[in-house]
């Protein structure tokens, strides 16, 4: 609960015939995280089923385009597991090849169309601007003896190198129209070089326009019959959509049993360089948790029999840095996991911090946020949108019960604080002691994070670091010993030897200890330690003082209320109440989201960066989902 | 905030990283010695993660090695940099992602296997925009431009299309798609430059003045175009041959002609040359020379950053032809010439 589960290295053997029957049973029971078996690759140096991967992505590709193409959603339904021969997985590629070129054609039908589409737009745009074209057009629509005459349009962008260019073979270019990118030219020039211009306009992207003959006389007609085309092109879309809908419903059933077959395959092709093998033997490696070792045994039993050896051992020293992480946590602190792992992975043997971040945070938010009806609201709207926050539900209404904790000891209700008594009292009668409070908070806190520390560095076999670092037993003794010296001099006044020595042992610990590990030249040692030693000064000292934001938030929220108040007493009775109310909707909507952000800084900045590496590997066992991760 | 406080940092970054460049001395001697001797070579050019003595490398594995080096530069540039400097810097980085474009369009339009493909292409790690794998999935051209016009490439993709659609060459399409980034590049140069010195500008247009002139004389002594479509396939930009010269030169009626023709200081660079290729080679030691002069002498400017990448780039092309040729176990003068040094003897 507090630390991941304990690995097993596992080497799964098998006949290489029943290796993907394997792997569909280490997904099916979902408690196998593959990882390369480097050691072996020299004793195993296949890998094997190269082909049937590659037949593997091709398949998967076609399927997903086709799905993708007919707007199909995969409905799923776990496969019994069953072996899918190379010879099967060829056959399912082949026609998934098949339908996915019937859905192609139709992809390049309806751009085609598209592009039609567009082109007689463009067209009854031209119609409508050869008012603007200064010359005949009858002269231009006929061809002629002399003058080689080209309409069309071009990429505006190509225009004025087009015209240079065009120039360089005797030629004109005049722009007549502009519409959506493209301009619409004439380019004219005497005969004898049409070769060489219908390169050039070639090169520039040309589309031409051609004039049919009766436009200059009746060019009403010539209207129609683009309208004509253009409903010619709505009908071809329709028809392209009937046969994406006729696609979607003659394969919809096989297309699923597609990807059933596929998931099959999924598991052996994920595993990728954890099966390693030679001749007819195979061998699978990867971790899985000691506790559910039992029933993958047993799971193999059943479904390979006893064509199976399966070893298992200890992680070893040097493999720790390489072992998965899985940590089991009850559903209502999933969302408080997820804010962990936004920040980390825990690693495989450090303290799992969810538990303490769940309930810090939650204290803090509620200190920082008391009020009873605040709180309300906040639970009440977790609940109402619980299908939208969906699995943050239980973190909010957490948030939410802290505050109206904390709101019955300050005694505050949507900022009134006579309502109800409070039960300790209201922050701003006494800051002083919040802020007292607030660092003793902040103190605690610090000390239960560096023991945390201490505690990591211990499972980590790092001794030293754990006994004499500037977050190990000497840097703890040093922080208490600032403690014990700072509140001696303020209750007492005193600041004697004995506080002295308690703050300069430690740190001569923690200064000599980076004096011995650091291997510099005597100068740079010399800076760097003296930095090291400052720095575990500074941020203890800061880390603490950061921590009396929780006072300052808690009087914050109070000093809000006021301001509310100052301004609602300022108007009638509508406006008072109307004030009231969004004055409290702006607290809650502007000061809780302050307050949970800075929260969560406290937490990630002043604890995690002090205890929780956060670069573990996350456990990602082998299912019989469809990965989307699962990718060549 | 002024350019030197804005180009602080690299400015000493580059100055730090200019002496892994290869100067001419050290590249005669990576050329002369054997096999597996180059490695102290290599440490003082930061080469780590070469091995040039292995021989049964894939040729793709070597250039992969050498374009990651030359990325993890630009990182540590980019990551320097912010607005219009760091988009010309990203831009200029994604040279080496046409070239996968570029393969991939050539790949498929002439029916290539997927492996085959993918066996010429490079991974640009961090700078990557082009769905690689979407498209080496796909099954057809016609797919593969639908698939490409959905990305930020989409304007090459419509130009593939039209060159598919027309049968043309395939040559056109690769003139489009680099006259389509040189000119993004002069874009993007102009836009980072400031000031009144233009060092940036002269940089880049001066990589567009060879590119110009190498296809200029490409386009019409060898694939015989047009005058008007050898003009119209060249890059609207440049540094000493404008739209005017280029304009002029592209009119003229023999490779000789165009040479004499040209002005300063490229009549005096170029005489003698015969084929477009010596042109290729003595303009591109001209831009050479012109980016040691901008990292040499050029202060707190992003021109000195792109002149670093352009030597570095040099030296990582001029390390594969001398590990490539001394796999193939090619003469000493051969490789010499292959990397532009002076043969002796």
């Amino acid at each position: 609960m507090f630390r991941p589960l304990s690995m097993q290295r596992i080497a799964l053997q098998v006949l290489n015939d029943e290796a993907a029957l394997a792997a569909q049973c280490l997904a099916e029971a979902g408690v196998f995280n593959p990882e390369t078996a480097q050691s072996w690759a020299e004793r195993l140096p296949e890998v094997p089923g190269e082909s049937y991967r590659e037949l593997y992505h091709s398949a998967r590709s076609r399927l997903e385009k086709t799905l993708e193409h007919c707007s199909l959603r995969r409905e799923w339904t776990p496969p019994e597991p069953r072996q899918v021969s190379e010879r099967e997985l060829a056959e399912l590629d082949r026609w998934l090849y098949d339908v996915w070129m019937l859905c192609s054609r139709c992809q390049e039908g309806l751009r085609r169309i598209e592009e039609q589409k567009k082109h007689i737009d463009q067209l009854l745009k031209t119609l409508d601007n050869f008012a603007a074209l200064d010359i005949d057009l009858g002269l231009l629509a006929s061809s002629k003896r002399f003058l080689d005459v080209h309409i069309g349009m071009v990429p505006a962008e190509n225009v004025s190198r087009l015209r240079q260019a065009v120039g360089l073979a005797g030629y004109t270019l005049t722009p007549f129209l502009h519409h959506e990118g493209m301009e619409h030219v004439v380019v004219a020039g005497l005969r004898g070089r049409e070769m060489e211009i219908r390169h050039v306009l070639q090169a520039a992207g040309w589309h031409s326009a051609t004039i049919p003959p009766e436009l200059h006389d009746r060019p009403e007609k010539v209207r129609r019959e683009l309208e004509r085309r253009a409903e010619r092109v709505v009908e071809e879309t329709d028809a392209q959509c009937q046969l994406i809908e006729t696609t979607q419903k003659e394969f919809i059933d096989k297309l699923m049993a597609a990807a059933r077959t596929l998931a099959l395959v999924a598991p052996y092709v994920e595993l990728g360089d954890a099966l390693r093998g030679r001749g007819g033997l195979v061998l699978i490696s990867g971790w899985a948790p000691k506790e559910d070792l039992p029933r993958l045994r047993a799971r193999l039993q059943a479904r390979l029999g006893g064509r199976f050896v399966l070893t298992v051992r200890d992680p070893l020293p040097q493999e720790r840095g390489r072992v998965p992480s899985l940590i089991r946590h009850p559903r209502w602190l999933m969302p408080f996991a997820e804010l962990v792992r936004n920040y980390g992975v825990p690693r495989y043997g450090e303290i799992d911090p969810t538990w303490l971040f769940a309930l810090t945070f939650v204290a803090m938010f509620g200190m920082m946020f008391g009020d009873i009806g605040q709180g309300a609201v906040i639970v009440a709207a977790a609940w109402l949108l619980r299908r939208r926050v969906r699995k943050f539900t239980p973190f909010i209404v957490a948030a939410g019960l802290s505050s109206t904790i904390f709101g019955a000891l300050y005694g505050s209700f949507f900022g009134f604080e006579h309502v109800f008594a409070a039960v300790w009292m209201s922050p701003l009668t006494d800051p002083v002691r919040m802020l007292k409070l607030a660092f003793y908070w902040g103190a605690g806190f610090i000390l239960v994070a560096t023991l945390l520390t201490v505690y990591n560095r211990v499972t980590e076999g790092r001794y030293g670091e754990a006994l004499f670092g500037g977050k190990g037993i000497a840097g703890i003794l040093f922080y208490l010993g600032l403690l014990y010296g700072g509140w001696r001099s303020i209750e007492a006044g005193v600041f004697g030897a004995f506080e002295s020595a308690g703050i300069v042992i430690p740190l001569a610990l923690v200064l000599g200890y980076h004096w011995h590990r650091y291997r510099a030249p005597f100068a740079e040692r010399v800076l760097v330690v003296f930095i090291e030693g400052f720095e575990t000064l500074i941020s203890y000292f800061s880390n603490t003082l950061s921590f009396l934001r929780v006072a300052a938030f808690s009087l914050n929220h109070v000093a809000l209320a006021i301001a509310v108040f100052t301004l609602a007493n300022m108007m009638q009775t509508a406006g008072h109440w109307i004030t009231i109310v969004l004055g409290n909707v702006f607290i809650l909507v502007l000061e809780g989201a302050i307050v949970a952000i800075q929260a969560l800084r406290l937490e990630y900045y002043e604890g995690f960066s002090r205890f929780f590496g956060g670069d573990g590997h996350e456990f990602r066992p082998l299912t019989l989902m469809w990965a989307a991760t699962a990718k060549p | 905030m002024g350019a030197v406080a804005r180009y602080a940092y690299l400015h000493s970054r580059v100055s730090a990283m200019s002496v892994r460049l290869l100067s001419e001395d050290r590249l005669r001697s990576l050329v002369e010695l054997a096999p597996g001797q180059e490695g102290d070579i290599f440490q003082s050019a930061a080469l780590t993660g070469l091995h040039p003595d292995e021989p049964s490398e894939p040729p793709s594995s070597l250039e992969q090695r050498l374009i990651t080096l030359l990325m993890a530069d630009f990182v540590i540039f980019v990551r320097a940099l912010s607005g219009p400097a760091r988009e010309f810097l990203l831009y200029l980085a994604y040279r080496f992602e046409l070239s996968n474009l570029k393969a991939i369009l050539r790949g498929k339009m002439t029916g290539q296997s997927m492996l085959a493909i993918r066996d010429q292409l490079v991974d640009m790690g961090p700078f990557a925009r082009l769905p690689v794998e979407d498209l080496l999935r796909t099954d057809d051209v016609a797919e593969m431009l639908r698939r490409l016009e959905r990305t930020p490439f989409a304007d090459i993709a419509r130009e593939a299309r039209r060159i598919f659609d027309e049968h043309r060459d395939l040559f056109s399409l690769d003139a489009a798609v680099d006259r389509r980034y040189f000119a993004g590049l002069w874009q993007r140069a102009v836009k980072a430059e400031r000031g009144r010195a233009r060092p940036l500008r002269s940089l880049v247009g001066g990589n567009i003045d060879r590119f110009n002139l190498v296809w200029l004389l490409r386009y019409r002594f060898a694939y015989q175009l047009s005058p008007a479509e050898t003009y119209y396939l060249l890059i609207p930009a440049g540094h000493r041959l404008d739209s005017r010269k280029l304009l002029a030169l592209s009119q003229l009626g023999s490779f000789d002609e165009v040479i004499e023709r040209l002005p300063p200081p490229f009549a005096a660079w170029l005489e003698g040359a015969k084929t477009a290729f010596d042109v290729a080679s003595i303009l591109d030691r001209a831009g050479w020379r012109e980016a040691q002069t901008v990292l040499r002498y050029g202060l707190f400017n992003l021109a000195r950053v792109a002149a670093y990448l352009m030597l570095r780039d040099r030296d990582l092309r001029q390390l594969r032809a001398v590990i490539k040729g001394k796999r193939m176990q090619m003469s000493t003068a051969l490789i010499r010439e292959a990397v532009s040094l002076p043969v002796e003897g």
